[in-house]
């Protein structure tokens, strides 16, 4: 059995069989009880029946500073993916999707425009699961990522920043339909 | 909920804006004295009591021990004689002033956070600034205080109301508060809340919640925390039941957590009919839903209390928030905390048998409209049905029409198998089922899959089917480990000789699972599809199969023997290799699995290659908050073992216990108080309880002491000495023995495929027994002593006479003996036994010990021993035979093995020559300290005859002596071991252990290991033979030559 619950401290215990993935990154404790401390109802997870977490989502709310505002790169109030990972011995069950439909309602009770993540321009997997949860890319952000999976010789990798329109944004303003023909550099990113 | 054990760092100060760069400067470069007479100055020239806090916090932190406490002795004088400071910076370099010194925060800094903050209550920040600085310091109790000021004075901030809640929550949860404090403050923290929600009227019965359209639902998490903590059943019942209140209302308002929060409390309560009630309209809406979309037939109520239009919504919602409604319950049906919590309703109403029959028809019809609607994903599905599977378990249990009953049962749990069998939690799932089964339903759940492995094999390819052979044989495993001594195994019929496993049946499991696997492995499909599923056949089959032969080997720590000399001493080392040959084999060609690489680890660390272990463990990258939860893994006893890797070097800058230091440390004394704050500031309430229990546990985790003595230990047989005297170790200085510290490791990454009375995995692949509180504290208490027996007088100190050297020994040695007590306490005190500590282990805190008697006894009666000649006597008599038997197990080989296995024993057994080097090292650090004080005792008392004590001499000298015999057999093995390693002929001699005909040593098994070692042949071809014996032959020269850098001396 698989059930879906906020995340606790106690958690960080019990994730091994996630973050033993290589591609998950484990971070300092500070970084998991920031979220929690912050944005609790944005940050769930899938367990196990014997506690053991399966999968987790984090995210958070925010908008650029002010003195943003009139860049064109200012980002309204909206809620962003931080992570979202799930054990090797969990997937294709569909737990990702649920995760995030978790942190989408999250994001409408938080009245934001849009959610938004970063992902590897080569990491097709996740880009279709996002693309069929409803994003779709609205910037390529040119070697946001230090170093290249595919191609070790390259200084870096692009990112493709995928949105996702909230109900508030009713006329999708926050959305675009060629976002991969709009390349910005990571300095513009927030 | 009592503060975490470990203080926090201090906060950073600032200097405030209006301090010259001159004094700014100092300060901040820690030019302390400059500051300080900068400060003094500018105090004289301002009347500033500002520049008085700076002169103090600088004097306080500079190196002039005249002036080292002068912020304690000013912040003690402004406690005791009611002084107010007035302005919040200075208050912070008061705090930063004392910061680090013995001083009780609660009791000094919290009082004038207090004060000031009553002193100025119309001012909001340095309320709120008071309030941080307690909470900082885990001062729950001013800051509870401060909470009220703000509270009071700013009556309609909600914020500042919840922090008071929360602040009184806190201190009414605190372990240390007294019963009648306890009492008011869970009472006050219940009506605050209470009343937060109008949940609670000020005067009247009544009990009208509003419509509560400002209520957040961090708030409402809050209400629900303490509800948990400290509502009675009925009030909290009484309180879910109001009308605009309760898990539906919550649900409504997508308060999403809250709901879920509040049905987990209905369920804590027992509340079993407001669950039903509940879920029931739950699925009685989505059912109608259900209808609504399909504008369809009538599903039926099945007795429901509710109509088919808006059960427990509001009818004046408009259509888009009746949609949204709709949608939260949708969404909620389809929560298991929701079906568990209805299903265990259903199995505690008196009438079971039906409230059963309801839950699951309503289930099915639930089910049915999300199918209708395409919202069944596969783990929707998976719960499904194994809810389903529940109901049946349950039902079959209390079936009078015999219709649900054993075959019944059996049959749906082979039906959930075999639909899953491809999913990695299958196994664990049918464990669940099957650990509440009765033996011969197990056994027929057995006989049940080997039959389904035999019909209908057509439809399924190789891989499926070794799927299906793999959930077989575990399951096989599980049975064959789940019995007692004298019983038949309902299996293979033979009379169970070592329980609760059946050896017969491990043999048989172990061939099985070579078969299938040599089949696999060959098979270039199941390899191609192998790769690309999340689970892996082959791997759990290699995994089963070695761990069927490390536990027919022998190995176990729980085997009374092995504790004394080294954990492969007893084991039959042709089935042990063989089992971890398999499993190498089968990381090098396929590196993915988790659980293969754990345990892989853990058998290497048994038989010394410390090196090839520590590569498989670095594979997993194991950083940050990882280190906390698996750590002691690969980190328990790894000093004894390999002092190398906790000495610093060209190639590694950190030793192998600096991480977890460095994540401990920051952990608990950076960031935790940082999100303790940030939490609060951020209005979680809710959280903060979990973020303190976080901190309470790593204080109590048994491995932020394993990582201080470990580091000790490795620093000390490397340089034969410690940098820091223990009571300054940040993690562990401060730590009583009476402190209850618990191991947190997670173990869920190795395979729990056992029965529930068999060892588990992490205690049969181990060096020796699992981290208690016990060893923890022993360990800590060994470290002290030797701290005492090791600490060098300062070349400054210079007593004006010898006596007053004696007289400030006395007084120390005084001081020191109430942790040697508890030393000797937890060695030869009741209700201790000895399986939590390896052989050497025990042989060594005797050791220290028995010298810690010696101490108390000598320094006691010194400059006249004599006085307690006999009792000194009879401690070295005891010490001596203590390290002689130390060191013959230590030097113990077992019988009949051929001579060039001493060297695989030599290797296996170097925690045992770890811990003998830390006997023999305490032994002579004792020898010097008690010899050094008799001589400073006769120079002070020169009249007193040397002959008086020549006796003295001569038995220490013996202690000496024993020790540096010792360490000679020490320095001997060390050198034999490193001759016999650099010789040739390892890979011819490791390959004939694991796969040649060992029929000498291990006689009793042999023709089953040759059949291992004949099927094993089949799939591990030579140059892997010869790459893996290569590898654990330069682990162990790696090793060996680490010991060759040891000090023994």
């Amino acid at each position: 059995m698989t059930s879906f619950r906020p995340f606790t401290p106690a958690d960080l215990n019990r994730f091994a069989k996630c973050n033993l993935d290589p591609l998950t990154e484990t971070y300092d404790i500070g970084f998991y009880l920031q979220y929690y401390a912050k944005w609790p109802s944005l940050f769930q997870v899938a367990v196990d029946d014997k506690g053991n977490i399966l999968g987790y989502i984090m995210g958070k709310t925010e908008s650029s500073p002010d003195f943003f505002k009139h860049s064109e790169h200012y980002l309204p109030w909206h809620a962003h993916i931080t992570a979202l990972t799930v054990a090797p011995e969990a997937r294709r069950l569909g737990i990702g999707r649920i995760l995030t439909e978790k942190l989408e309602a999250a994001a409408e009770a938080a009245d934001t425009w849009f959610v938004d993540l970063f992902v590897r321009k080569s990491n097709e997997k996740a880009i279709r699961f996002y693309e069929n949860m409803g994003y779709s890319v609205y910037r390529v952000v040119k070697d946001y990522y230090g170093d290249n999976v595919n191609d070790p010789t390259a200084h870096g990798e692009d990112a493709y920043d995928m949105r996702k329109p909230m109900k508030r944004d009713k006329s999708r303003k926050h959305i675009r339909d060629d976002g991969r023909n709009h390349d910005v550099q990571p300095e513009d990113v927030f | 909920m009592a503060p975490p054990r470990i203080l926090p760092a201090p906060r950073r100060v600032q200097l405030k804006h209006t301090v010259d760069v001159q004094l700014d400067r100092s300060f901040h470069e820690q030019q302390w004295t400059i500051a300080a007479n900068l400060a003094r100055k500018r105090y004289s020239s301002t009347k500033d009591e500002y520049y008085k806090a700076v002169e103090i916090a600088a004097k306080s932190r500079s190196d002039n021990p005249t002036w080292l406490m002068t912020g304690r002795e000013t912040v003690q004088a402004m406690v005791n004689d009611a002084v107010t400071v007035k302005d919040a910076d200075a208050l912070d370099l008061y705090e930063f002033a004392v910061d680090g010194l013995a001083m009780e925060y609660a009791k000094t800094i919290g009082v004038l956070r207090v004060r000031l903050a009553k002193a100025l209550p119309k001012d909001r920040n340095v309320g709120l600034k008071c309030l941080e600085a307690c909470m900082w310091n885990s001062d729950w109790e001013n800051a509870q205080e401060i909470a009220v000021s703000l509270n009071r004075n700013f009556p309609g901030d909600r914020h500042l109301l919840f922090q008071n809640i929360v602040t009184t929550f806190l201190v009414a949860a605190a372990d240390d508060a007294n019963e009648n404090k306890k009492k008011l403050f869970l009472n006050l923290a219940k009506a605050q809340v209470d009343r937060a929600f109008n949940l609670r009227p000020l005067t009247g019965n009544e009990q009208t919640p509003p419509g509560q359209l400002d209520i957040s639902e961090n708030e409402v998490k809050l209400w629900l925390k303490i509800r948990e903590g400290f509502g009675s059943p009925q009030e909290n019942l009484k309180f879910l039941s109001l009308p605009n209140w309760g898990p539906l209302f919550f649900l409504e308002r997508a308060f999403t957590d809250a709901f879920l929060l509040s049905i987990r409390l209905l369920t804590a309560d027992s509340q079993w009919e407001e669950i039903i009630r509940v879920v029931d309209i739950i699925f009685d809406k989505v059912v109608a839903i259900g209808c609504d979309i399909t504008d369809g037939e009538d599903i039926g109520d099945e007795g429901l209390a509710v109509s088919r239009h808006g059960n427990g919504t509001n009818p004046t919602l408009s259509a888009a928030a009746e949609r949204a409604v709709q949608e939260q319950y949708m969404k909620a049906s389809r929560e298991w905390l929701i079906w568990k919590s209805a299903f265990q309703a259903a199995r505690n109403l008196p009438d079971r048998e039906k409230a059963l029959e309801v839950f699951h028809n309503k289930i099915q019809k639930v089910f049915r409209v999300h199918i209708n609607n395409n919202n069944v994903n596969p783990v929707f599905q998976q719960n499904y049905d194994q809810i389903l599977l529940d109901i049946t378990f349950a039902r079959a249990a209390g079936s009078f029409d015999g219709a649900l009953k054993g075959t019944n049962k059996i049959q749906c749990l082979l039906d959930l198998a075999k639909s899953y069998m491809q999913a990695s939690s299958c196994f664990t799932t049918v464990k669940g089922y099957l650990e509440i089964l009765n033996r011969e339903d197990i056994a027929e759940f057995v006989r049940a899959l080997e039959n389904e492995g035999t019909e209908d094999t057509v439809k399924r390819d190789a891989f499926d089917k070794l799927c299906l052979i793999a959930l077989r044989l575990r399951v096989r495993f599980f049975q064959a480990t789940s019995l007692e001594i004298g019983e038949e195994c309902r299996v293979c019929h033979s009379i169970v000789i070592k329980g609760p496993d059946c050896e017969a049946c491990l043999k048989s499991i172990a061939e099985s699972t070579l078969d299938a696997f040599s089949a696999g492995v060959r098979d270039e499909d199941v390899a191609q599809k192998a790769a690309g599923e999340t689970e892996d056949p082959l791997s759990n089959l290699a995994v089963l199969g070695s761990i069927c032969l490390v536990k027919l080997a022998g190995a176990g720590h729980k085997n009374w023997q092995h504790r004394k000399e080294s954990p492969l001493y007893h084991t039959d080392i042709q089935l042990f290799l063989q089992g971890v040959v398999w499993l190498d084999f089968y990381l090098r060609k396929t590196p993915k699995n988790d659980s293969l690489r754990m345990l892989l680890v853990k058998l290497y660390l048994m038989m010394g290659c410390v090196t090839r272990a520590l590569e498989v463990w670095g594979s997993f990258d194991i950083k940050n908050t990882l280190l906390e939860c698996l750590g002691t893994i690969c980190l328990d006893r790894l000093a004894s073992i390999s002092p190398n890797h906790f000495a610093t070097g060209a190639s590694h800058s950190r030793t192998f216990a600096e991480p977890f230091l460095h994540h401990f440390e920051t952990a608990l004394r950076k960031r935790y108080p940082d999100i303790v704050t940030k939490t609060l500031q951020n209005g979680s309430y809710a959280e903060l309880p979990g973020v303190i229990e976080l901190a309470q546990n790593q204080s109590r985790n048994c491995l932020t002491v394993l990582a201080v003595v470990e580091h000790r230990r490795g620093m000390r047989l490397n340089t034969g000495r410690t940098e820091t005297p223990i009571q300054e170790e940040l993690l562990i200085g401060s730590l009583s023995p009476d402190y209850e510290l618990q191991d947190f490791t997670d173990y869920a990454p190795l395979p729990r495929w056992a029965g529930p009375q068999s060892t588990p995995i992490q205690e049969l692949a181990t060096y020796g027994p699992l981290p208690t509180n016990r060893r923890c504290h022993l360990s800590i208490l060994a470290e002290r002593f030797l701290d005492l027996v090791c600490y060098v007088q300062p070349k400054e100190f210079k007593p004006s006479k010898a006596a007053q050297l004696l007289h400030i020994e006395q007084a120390a040695i005084t001081s020191c003996m109430t942790p040697h007590r508890n030393l000797d306490a937890l060695i030869s005190g009741e209700g201790h036994n000895e399986d939590d500590l390896t052989g050497p282990e025990t042989w060594y805190f005797r050791t220290v010990n028995e010298l810690s008697k010696l101490v108390e006894l000598i320094i006691s009666t010194i400059p006249s021993p004599s006085i307690a000649k006999p009792a000194i006597l009879a401690t070295i008599t005891r010490l001596l035979a203590i390290i002689d038997q130390q060191t013959q197990d230590f030097l113990a080989v077992p019988d009949g093995i051929p001579a060039r296995m001493h060297t695989l024993h030599g290797v296996a057994a170097l925690h045992a020559m770890g811990m003998l080097r830390e006997s023999a090292f305490a032994v002579k650090a004792t020898a010097q300290y008690v010899s050094a004080a008799m001589e400073r005792a006769k120079a002070a008392e020169k009249s007193r005859s040397a002959n008086d004590t020549a006796w003295f001499s001569t038995e220490i000298k013996k202690l000496s002596l024993a020790a540096a015999a010792a360490d000679a057999q020490m320095k001997d093995r060390v050198k034999k071991l490193a001759e016999n390693l650099n010789t040739s002929g390892w890979v011819d001699r490791l390959g004939g252990w694991a796969f040649g005909d060992n029929t000498g040593p291990y006689a009793d098994g042999a023709q089953f290991q040759n059949v291992v070692a004949g099927k094993l042949a089949l799939f591990v071809p030579p140059d892997a033979r010869e790459i893996w014996a290569m590898d654990i032959t330069d682990s162990w020269r790696d090793v060996v030559k680490g010991w060759g850098a040891v000090r023994f001396d």
